[in-house]
């Protein structure tokens, strides 16, 4: 197969809301800081990958079609990926298989989200569910994820103080990040004192609405050495869907439980398979995961393989899986915990793991980083998309 | 590098102007059912399922999640593309192009009669700093087009008679409708100058799967259409900076697809019409009219355009497009039904347009046999 | 640049305030069910809780559905479902979310009722949801609940909920 790489990476300082750009301009953004990192412009690019997720949160409907211009797209294929929360690494995964297929060297993969400005992002997000039976309950990420939390830790017996582990981690990550969006410090008393959403989650348990673009180039190997940049290699890629009905992922008939995150194990497996990875807590320095909610993080750890299940929360408050301990540091930018522009935010992952292993992640950088895991998430813990990285194309080992 | 991959399994719903006795749920199960058994494979044969969708206009925030089920999705590797339904086919040629998936279930639908106004989801398509404010939709870009394209060229009275005429018999016959069920003659309310109710796409509903292999997954017991030639492209957004008499994003497309060919090597066209007018433009950037004579498509034999009757009369929304190329893939295939061209052809071109205005386009072209590049 | 345009060339205007464009997208749509989950909605008002059976898994597939997803084989038998069942997992919102179908405080929840194989979505009514901490140690994976029906029925899936039954 086609050696393709990740030769650069741009994104916007994410906040809450935007007021100086529109939709494309913001899209734009993203897309040169993307074609800057990499040093080319874009006359190079030869085919666009457009990452957005549900219209309803930008406000317009194929809205991927009103930012051609904004991405220098006229005349260019181009297409678009939505796989809800999942979108953004998709999408990166989509960018590799144009270049891996041999028709393009040169693509570019762009999107931006606009959170904050959908106003009721929890009502219009209850629509993701079937019109028989589910929409008729208030269900939307929040509810669908506070269940998870519940039967985990009910399983396993994690504690909300667990879960605050998780959120004090990954803000001490931000604050080292300038592009994160909430980057205050915070402690577990401080987190716990936020005020209870559904149960178990809490405000601090949760991630921000977020404003911003970001942006990959990917070519490939002959273009790549024209470039001679540190290049970012993908050396695996996987997806899963796990069923839409959370009631299947319960009881003694269920395959998949709904505590746990099985189909994105599956999905981390097939990109482990395929980049050689053999033993997820020796090879992989660095993991961005996308997690939404402290919770999350919990099982996607696990579902990593990088702790048995049931055993991340124990290993973290033992130090793993911060900055600065041994081991795979799991999102050392923060993650989608504390910077969520939903369409872009698993385009994000890819982009930090990028960063990672080439060596410019600033404070945030895990040192001798080489081979990175990123993911992302999307409907109700339904789509799942993996992909491992590396500054090197020898045998991972 | 071509044939990229084969359709071996194709399988559309019937058509029905609006489906309320099944849910979507249970058209797309119909039709992903349908397509396995066409390819004599099932669910478990296949690596990757490529699902196409448009949220707004079913009214399900992400489509893809409730008719991931239905598809075959559970368990399995599952991409969905929004931009258009064939950018689902193109993208399933790059998976098996890219070494990444052997055999692909592509499936997509459109169920315009859920929506209680249907031109509401599509008014919702435009910016809404300019755009919206002024009622902007599909029916009016096509009517900006063709008043350009009138006052370049002059329109052909008899040629846009002849062109509904020729569309809504042949319909009538692809889809089993008793003779002169698509009037055309009496919808002549004008919706955007100087097109007519007869002259824009009637909505249907529908659902469509195809089963799309690695050329050396083709096994003889399945009929094969060896996928030839691939291009796709887009416009920019803003319809003022393009030429509404042409359609750049197909002339692109048509020359990735074609890859040196001429469009009269092929026995069979399928192009999306977006309106009548829209029909002799497409033709001039095809190639299958000169500029400024796109009337004469009406006319051409060879190839035999639109033997299915296009969308014009049955336009499924999101799957216009993919119906042309599903439709093209039958025709090499002997599986094309009523529309059946005779003799087989033995090659064919499928073109989808999306978009204001054909914004975006896609070209397929198709072999009987393997070596047919 | 033209002279014609660099002779009108202006400074660029001042905003005072960030500019907005506000709009609710209003759509509305009738969506066709079906015949099974129509079945499902008459069997409600017949007082019966309904699933299907997959030839291939065997599983009692609730509420109705008329294939199932992880075999891709349409459903069978229809299958009468009990009224009592345990929680498998729930959650209590206290947050009042814009747009959203119901009054916070309340407990949502999926259940498993007898003969069935998959959890059905609902509330728990009849627990004092002030404090979560006294509400839990009632709610929890493994608590068991009795079906309740409306008393006006509307022919959905929200005609029923559940009760503690301890």
């Amino acid at each position: 197969m086609r050696n393709v790489a990740i030769a650069g990476f741009g994104q916007s300082h994410f906040v809450k809301s935007r007021t100086d750009v529109t939709f494309p301009e913001l899209v734009r953004e993203g897309a040169t800081l993307a074609l800057d990192d990499a040093g080319i412009t874009m006359a190079d690019v030869q085919a666009v990958v457009f990452s957005m997720a549900p219209d309803a949160l930008i406000g317009v409907g194929h809205g991927e079609r009103w930012c051609v211009e904004a991405v220098g797209a006229q005349g260019k294929p181009f297409m678009r990926i939505n796989t809800g929360g999942a979108t953004g690494l998709t999408a990166v995964q989509a960018g590799y298989m144009h270049v891996a297929s041999g028709l393009f060297d040169v693509v570019l993969v762009a999107g931006a989200d606009r959170v904050s400005e959908q106003l009721s992002a929890q009502s219009m997000l209850n629509k993701m569910w079937d019109t028989g039976y589910e929409r008729l309950y208030p269900l939307n990420t929040i509810t669908m994820l506070a269940l998870s939390a519940q039967r985990y830790n009910d399983k396993y017996g994690a504690t909300e103080e667990d879960m605050a582990l998780v959120t004090v981690k990954n803000r001490r990550h931000a604050s080292l990040n300038p592009y994160a969006h909430l980057r205050t410090p915070v402690t577990v008393d401080d987190v716990m004192a936020t005020r209870m959403i559904s149960w178990p989650l809490k405000l601090a348990d949760l991630c921000p609405s977020s404003t911003g673009a970001a942006s990959v180039v990917l070519v490939s190997e002959e273009y790549a050495k024209k470039l001679n940049t540190r290049v970012a290699w993908v050396r695996g890629i996987g997806q899963c869907a796990e069923t839409i009905w959370m009631g299947d992922r319960v009881g003694p008939a269920a395959l998949q439980d709904h505590a746990d995150a099985d189909s994105l194990a599956t999905a981390m497996q097939r990109s482990y398979d395929q980049a050689g990875v053999t033993n997820p807590r020796e090879q992989i320095d660095v993991a961005e995961i996308y997690a939404p909610f402290s919770s999350v993080e919990l099982h996607v750890i696990e579902a990593a393989q990088l702790s048995p299940l049931g055993e991340s929360f124990t290993r973290m408050a033992a130090g793993e899986f911060a900055l600065g301990s041994e081991g795979t540091v799991v999102n050392p930018s923060g993650g989608t915990l504390c910077t969520n522009p939903i369409a872009v935010t698993g385009l994000v992952r890819a982009g930090e793991v990028y960063l990672q292993v080439t060596g410019h992640a600033g404070d945030r950088q895990v040192q001798d980083a080489s081979v990175g895991l990123a993911s992302s998430i999307g409907g109700d813990h339904q789509f799942y998309a993996s992909m491992v990285l590396a500054n090197h194309l020898e045998e991972i080992s | 590098m071509f044939p990229s991959a084969a359709v071996v399994g194709a399988f559309s719903s019937p058509y029905a102007a609006r489906v309320e006795d099944r849910s979507l749920e249970e058209m797309v199960f119909a039709v992903t059912k349908g397509a396995l058994a066409d390819a004599g494979l099932t669910i478990a044969d296949i690596d990757a399922v490529i699902l196409s969708t448009h949220d707004q206009a079913t009214g399900r925030v992400i489509e893809s999640m409730v008719t991931n089920g239905p598809s075959g999705g559970v368990d399995r590797d599952v991409t969905t593309l929004a931009s258009s339904s064939e950018h689902a086919l193109c993208y399933a040629n790059l998976r098996i192009l890219a070494g990444q998936s052997r055999r692909v279930l592509v499936v997509g639908w459109g169920k315009p009669s859920e929506a209680v106004d249907p031109s509401h989801p599509d008014r919702l398509t435009a910016e809404p700093f300019f755009l919206r404010p002024l009622g902007f939709r599909s029916s009016v870009a096509a009517g900006l087009q063709a008043s350009a394209y009138a006052s370049r060229y002059g329109l052909d009275e008899g040629a846009l008679a002849a062109l509904r005429t020729s569309r809504a018999r042949a319909s009538e016959r692809m889809h089993g409708l008793p003779d002169g069920h698509f009037d055309t003659e009496s919808d002549t309310d004008v919706v955007a100058w100087p097109l007519t109710e007869a002259d824009l796409p009637r909505s249907c509903d529908m659902a469509a799967a195809m089963v799309l292999v690695h050329p050396d997954e083709v096994t003889s017991d399945q009929t094969a259409a060896w996928i030839t030639g691939l291009g796709w492209a887009t416009d920019g957004y803003e319809i003022a900076d393009r030429d509404l008499c042409d359609l750049d994003s197909l002339r692109v497309a048509m020359k990735m697809a074609l890859r040196g060919r001429s469009i009269e090597d092929f026995d069979v066209v399928e192009m999306t019409e977006l309106s009548t007018v829209g029909s002799f433009i497409a033709a001039e950037a095809m190639g299958l009219a000169s500029v400024g004579a796109g009337a004469s498509v009406v006319s051409r034999t060879t190839p035999a355009v639109n033997p299915s009757g296009g969308n014009l009369l049955a336009n499924p929304g999101n799957v216009a497009g993919f119906m042309r190329l599903l439709q093209a893939a039958q025709q090499v295939r002997g599986k094309a039904g009523a529309a059946q061209v005779e003799p087989m052809p033995r090659s064919s071109v499928g073109v989808a347009t999306h978009g204001f205005a054909g914004q975006g386009n896609a070209v397929l072209t198709f072999g009987a046999s393997r070596n047919e590049v | 640049m033209s002279s014609s345009t660099s002779s009108r060339i202006v400074p660029a205007p001042v905003n005072a305030e960030p500019a907005f464009f506000e709009q609710t997208w209003d759509l509305q749509y009738r969506h066709a069910l079906g015949e099974t989950v129509g079945g499902f909605m008459q069997g409600l008002r017949d007082g019966q809780l309904l699933g299907k059976s997959c030839p291939s898994c065997s599983r009692v597939l609730f509420p109705a559905r008329s294939f199932c997803d992880r075999c891709h084989e349409a459903t069978t038998d229809w299958v009468s479902v009990d009224t009592s069942g345990t929680v498998e997992m729930f959650t209590i919102v206290y947050e009042r979310f814009p747009g959203m179908l119901v009054d916070a405080p309340y407990v949502l929840c999926y259940v498993l009722l007898d003969g069935a194989d998959t959890a059905v979505c609902g509330y728990i009514r009849g627990v004092d949801l002030t404090d979560a901490k006294e509400a839990t140690k009632r709610i929890r994976t493994g608590a068991p609940v009795r079906v309740v029906f409306s008393d006006a029925p509307q022919g959905k899936v929200t005609d029923f909920w559940f009760e503690l039954a301890d």
